[in-house]
């Protein structure tokens, strides 16, 4: 099985060629430039390093979000007109669970990805390890579990997050661009159990998205390209108005 | 090389709040032509909602271009080339027509090509005018743009007039809705002046501007328009906004209950009045220009040039002075992918191709390049 791993929800746009038990190919740039401009030269790039056209490819994963809007959408956008040209299927990968994949062995913590959601809230979800013993280790050949996530993916302020965790009592891992932002928050708040992912872990790259990605196809979880959208969290602003002043969306 | 020698293009646009595909034959025949209207969904907020637009058009581009090719009966080897409107337009809505073409072009090792809308538009009257070609003059009114534009030839064209403040589709929008006839504008105000509504009953001013006989101004008419309306409303009691709220709560607000208690001036004659200046200037405008330039072919092109009074007046004007006139059918006029595959033909042929990077350009003008 080999797929093609797109992540745009961001600042970076990143594209990876993968299979089972490796990473053929990954480009990551977070250059500035919009990921319109971006992410179908890179994709072509990832494709001709590894040898390969989109005839090759079993599925294209594509970082469904929460995230933002236009970034997720010019991925969902690309994603949906190569899988309609060759006639594969899309795999749409949590965004919060691909970077906590990125984390790598927890050892029994929970991790916590947040990711700036502006408007002083983070998107953000718990999950926990399935197996302690190498789920998410990334050792080439071990059965890479998926982590289970517990409870929703939500919008919420940092501050309603880290009451929330500090009533668990847990150790837990954060991760993700949200912590340039409140890192210090987190430090204060975890009276120790609390713990920062490394900053290389922070920005989501396609790898992370494929390895997700690759156990969703094998458990079949592929759909039609027609039939993915972007999770978003957030209605839009228009929409969010409306609902205040008592009316409905229609 | 293809066995046949028809060159058939799949085309994606989606520019506004309209998600449209079609394939177009050898840039004029349209084989299909499947448009996605949002216009219910932007009608609750009385005008379009870009960030609605833009999540509506990654949930239905999928559908609308498999339609597009189930309908013209081909499959994406019998295509030459792919296009896509790439500006002007809402960058979010611009944004998933781009990211989505350019992909589906990629994996099917096709060619991809960025169209400017605003000649797309243009491009919609060879659709059904098979004898019409360049050199001509076309005046597009839409939404976004009131334009007087010389198509010199196929992808080569000199603007000579356009607006200095609203486009005329604009107007049409804000004076709709200070009447109470809410959005969209043109086909609603065109509606209410034809119930009855007498276009020499109020004499609203005709825009000029100074120096250049073939630009547009709006804004003084719909000044004028908001003025006569609150005149006639402080005579009954209140301004304008004060008597729909309170009409709002009995019945449903009826806005030909506005009436000049002295002059018996109804909504209807100020939607037919002020209608009738926009046409006015329009087509004044257009005969004028294609008098002094002496160019005997007019077209009109975008979403106000389906209003029935501007046709009808446009088609007399050109025949008293004889003056062939071409507009295409009203489907045509609004936003569609048919008029992208069009444009994107003769670019085609004149051998413009654009890269994996090809960007969204929100604010293109008319005459600048992709």
């Amino acid at each position: 099985m080999i797929i093609l791993a797109v992540e745009s929800s961001g600042n970076v746009a990143s594209a990876a060629i993968a299979e089972r038990s490796k990473i053929l190919a990954e480009y990551t740039v977070n250059i500035g430039k919009t990921h319109s401009q971006t992410l179908l030269p890179m994709i072509d790039r990832v494709l001709s390093d590894a040898e390969m056209s989109v005839n090759d490819l079993d599925a294209i994963a594509v970082s469904r979000g929460p995230g933002s809007f236009t970034g997720l959408r010019i991925g969902s956008a690309t994603a949906k007109g190569l899988a309609a040209s060759a006639g594969i299927p899309i795999i749409d990968v949590p965004t919060l669970e691909a970077l906590a994949v990125g984390v790598g062995n927890a050892g029994g913590r929970l991790i916590c990805p947040i990711i700036d959601a502006r408007r002083n809230e983070v998107y953000s979800a718990l999950f926990e390890e399935n197996d302690r013993f190498g789920s998410v280790s990334g050792v080439q050949g071990s059965t890479h579990g998926p982590l289970t996530r517990i409870g929703q993916e939500r919008a919420l302020g940092m501050e309603q997050l880290l009451a929330e965790l500090t009533a668990m009592d847990r150790e837990v891992i954060f991760v993700g661009d949200a912590l340039r932002v409140h890192a210090e928050k987190i430090k204060a708040a975890g009276n120790g159990k609390f713990i920062l992912a490394p900053l290389s872990a922070c920005d989501l790259r396609a790898g992370c998205v494929a390895t997700v990605g690759l156990n969703m196809l094998e458990s079949g979880k592929a759909i039609d390209g027609s039939d993915h959208t972007p999770v978003y969290l957030r209605l839009s602003s228009a929409e969010r108005e409306r609902l205040e002043q008592g009316k409905e969306l229609g | 090389m293809k066995e046949n020698e028809d060159i058939l293009i799949l085309a994606v646009e989606s520019s506004c709040d309209e998600t449209a595909a079609a394939v177009v034959k050898n840039g004029r025949e349209a084989l299909s032509n499947v448009i996605y209207s949002q216009i219910d969904i932007h009608t609750m907020y009385g005008g379009v909602v870009p960030e609605i637009a833009s999540r509506k058009h990654i949930e239905k581009i999928d559908p609308v271009v498999s339609e597009a090719l189930r309908k013209a009966g081909v499959s994406k080897e019998d295509l030459a080339a792919v296009a896509v409107t790439a500006g002007p337009g809402l960058v979010g809505s611009l944004l998933v027509g781009v990211a989505y073409a350019k992909a589906y072009a990629y994996a099917a090792g096709l060619p991809i090509l960025g169209v400017h809308h605003i000649e797309g538009h243009i491009a919609a009257n060879y659709i059904e005018n098979r004898e019409l070609e360049p050199p001509f003059l076309c005046l597009v009114v839409s939404g976004g743009h009131t334009e007087l534009v010389v198509v010199e030839d196929y992808g080569r064209f000199r603007l000579i007039g356009t607006t200095h403040d609203d486009a005329a589709g604009e107007a049409f929008d804000k004076v709709a809705r200070a009447i109470g006839l809410g959005y969209p504008g043109g086909p609603k105000v065109d509606k209410c002046a034809k119930a009855g509504g007498r276009k020499d009953a109020i004499a609203f001013p005709r825009g000029h501007v100074d120096g250049n006989d073939f630009d547009f101004s709006f804004s003084g008419l719909k000044s004028a328009v908001l003025n006569y309306l609150n005149s006639c409303a402080m005579k009954q009691g209140g301004p304008v906004k004060d008597l729909r709220e309170k009409r709002e709560g009995d019945v449903n607000f009826n806005p030909d209950a506005l009436i000049d208690p002295e002059t018996g001036v109804t909504v209807s004659d100020v939607a037919a009045s002020f209608q009738e200046a926009v046409v006015d200037v329009l087509v004044t405008h257009t005969i004028e220009a294609a008098k002094s330039l002496g160019i005997g072919k007019v077209a009109m092109a975008g979403g106000v040039a389906a209003n029935g009074a501007l046709r009808e007046r446009m088609k007399n004007d050109c025949e008293r002075e004889g003056i062939k006139l071409y507009y295409p059918s009203p489907l045509l006029c609004t936003d569609n992918a048919a008029m992208i595959g069009c444009a994107a033909y003769y670019d085609y042929l004149a051998g413009k191709r654009h890269g994996l990077d090809l960007n969204a350009v929100p604010g293109l003008g008319l005459g600048q390049k992709i």
